[in-house]
């Protein structure tokens, strides 16, 4: 196991970039729906290259504080580690603007959060873990008007790109997750036991923190203009969700608390069926709203991401739903059409906004 | 229209602009058509010269390989016979000459590609003559210090000579470095003194990496400069 480990690892790099060199022109391509206005995330080879070599000394330095830690017999302990190199690097990124390692410190902020909490209420069982993932969707919308407010600053321009597309993309999977079978499975399993504010004060207050954060950003974005007033609507809306459902007692979902696949709407409660719909009329107004911020916003690339993910949406759905209650042949017939037909209407509603855009801009210059 | 096409590629030349060509081919009685056609072949043979440039470095890069690999093969199979001196004596010699050889071919010919060719072969030398020598001279050491001095290697040659593929061939060997390391810490935590005895090469590999990136940085475009 320990060759086969050490085989992965040396062996996974080296195959990963020559396939990221093989297939670059492709990357790009797809890169491009993120494709802000034409703003790329990185401004030419030698921009990548300095990035690269900059980010890997600031991982080398942390590797560095990591060994060093445990040399001198643990007197930090690592999460708090962790945390110290996040904020080292977020330091670093805003101050050599290197966005490799602002993305970094970002993530290993949001696991220093999730290994902090759970650190604090791993001896207690009884203890619900829902209002984790609320947690990280705090995060996520914190990023997402940070980014907003961001845009002000050309400087700051490729690392609101950042913000924005992080703040998007866990608050879409996480909704969408939990609209699925294997989801809703999931969340039942996680708000068994007495919510987290009957456990450690320390991670109450860390999530409070969190969502004072979250609502204090919201709320100076908007009086300052530097979020539109829709994507406000938003942002309140998804960070009240994910607070109710953090606060609320045990859910009972399934009968007998049944989480394995036996038969899913035959295990179903009432307030299971009341979630499902909650869960799919959120996901799906959350992707239909990122399209429509696209619109108002005139980001195209964001038109993009919502389209994209409301195709994989109606996809992943139909195959939840109707892979049980169809025959197979008639099932795959049946999901030959609605790609057709999805992908025929979707692309016709993208070139619709995307010439209204174009058209909007054209007055504007006239 | 042969006229046109030369008197389009002297004024290109010469930095003139496509518009100011244009307005003086069209006061001489020129038509549109005349020029434009006169634009397409002198672009296709640019674009014929960059094909055959690349073909030049593929065909190059290739020869660089069969060679390394037939010296490779025969020092290979005589490994064993080779006393130690001679073994160090010829990764050594190979390697300045490889350098040598490039930096002639670079500097002081028009074959720049064959010289960029060959002092990166040299610089994959030094890194494969680092182990050799550590395993002829039964060095103690964790592998993954070889890779660390080999990609210090890799950059001052690059800042020395100005070739990017040592720069990219030192980014790769620090993700080699780094992906291997933290597999080593996730499974060797308790032996910490196994690890901390690195903690000298790390630093180097912090400072070197910051330096290259500092420095690379410091050489971007100034029409990027609103970004920094």
């Amino acid at each position: 196991m320990y060759y086969l480990l050490n085989d992965i690892f040396i062996y996974a790099p080296i195959v990963l970039i020559l396939l990221l060199f093989l297939f670059r022109s492709l990357i790009k391509k797809s890169l491009s729906i993120i494709n802000a206005d034409n703003f790329n995330l990185t401004l030419s080879k030698k921009d990548v290259l300095s990035q690269l070599f900059l980010f890997q000394s600031f991982v080398f330095f942390s590797l560095f504080l990591f060994v060093f830690n445990m040399k001198l017999g643990y007197p930090l302990p690592w999460r708090s580690l962790l945390l110290l190199v996040s904020v080292i690097g977020l330091v670093f990124a805003y101050g050599l603007k290197v966005v490799y390692v602002l993305i970094i410190s970002l993530i290993s902020l949001v696991v220093w959060w999730v290994l902090e909490v759970v650190f604090q209420i791993v001896g207690d069982s009884e203890v619900n873990r829902v209002f984790i993932f609320s947690g990280i969707s705090f995060f996520s919308l914190i990023y997402f008007v940070v980014g907003r407010i961001h845009e002000q600053n050309i400087k700051f321009k490729r690392f609101s790109l950042v913000y924005l597309i992080f703040g998007i993309i866990y608050v879409t999977f996480v909704l969408f997750y939990f609209s699925t079978k294997a989801g809703l499975y999931n969340f039942a399993k996680q708000t068994q036991g007495t919510p987290f504010y009957y456990s450690s004060w320390v991670s109450v207050l860390l999530f409070v923190v969190l969502l004072i954060t979250l609502f204090g950003l919201t709320f100076y974005s908007l009086v300052n203009n530097l979020i539109h007033k829709y994507e406000f609507m938003m942002v309140l809306i998804l960070g009240l969700f994910f607070a109710v459902i953090s606060f609320l007692p045990e859910q009972r979902i399934f009968k007998d608390h049944a989480y394995y696949y036996k038969d899913f709407y035959e295990d179903l409660l009432p307030a299971g069926f009341v979630w499902i719909i909650v869960f799919n009329i959120f996901s799906f107004l959350e992707m239909v709203g990122i399209i429509l911020l696209g619109y108002l916003r005139k980001e195209v690339w964001l038109v993009n991401i919502g389209i994209f993910a409301l195709f994989v949406f109606m996809i992943v759905k139909y195959f939840d739903w109707f892979y049980s209650f169809l025959y197979k042949s008639l099932f795959f017939i049946g999901a030959g059409v609605l790609l057709f037909v999805l992908g025929w209407l979707l692309e016709k509603g993208r070139n619709y906004v995307i010439s209204n855009l174009k058209v909007e801009s054209e007055q504007r210059f006239q | 229209m042969h006229s046109v096409a030369e008197y389009i590629k002297t004024a290109l030349s010469v930095g003139k602009s496509k518009e100011d060509i244009y307005k003086d081919l069209l006061n001489n009685g020129f038509t549109i058509e005349v020029i434009e056609t006169g634009f397409k072949s002198v672009m296709s043979e640019q674009q014929k010269n960059v094909i055959q440039n690349m073909v030049i470095r593929t065909i190059v890069v290739i020869g660089a390989l069969f060679v390394c690999i037939g010296v490779f093969a025969f020092i290979a199979s005589n490994w064993s016979v080779m006393s130690d001196f001679v073994k160090t004596a010829c990764i050594v010699i190979f390697m300045i000459l490889l350098y040598s050889v490039g930096w002639y071919f670079r500097e002081r010919t028009r074959f720049s590609y064959v010289g960029s060719s060959l002092i990166f072969l040299g610089t994959l030398i030094y890194g494969a003559g680092l182990f050799l020598i550590a395993q002829i001279f039964n060095i103690r050491s964790n592998w993954f210090v070889g890779f660390i001095l080999w990609m210090l290697g890799a950059v001052v040659m690059g800042f020395a000579v100005e070739i990017y593929w040592l720069f990219y061939l030192a980014v790769f060997l620090n993700f080699l470095i780094i992906s291997v390391y933290i597999f080593n810490i996730i499974l060797d935590y308790q032996q910490n003194l196994y690890l901390t005895a690195d903690l000298v090469y790390l630093s180097l590999a912090v400072i070197f990496s910051f330096i290259s990136g500092w420095v690379i940085k410091k050489r971007i475009q100034p029409e990027f400069k609103d970004f920094y």
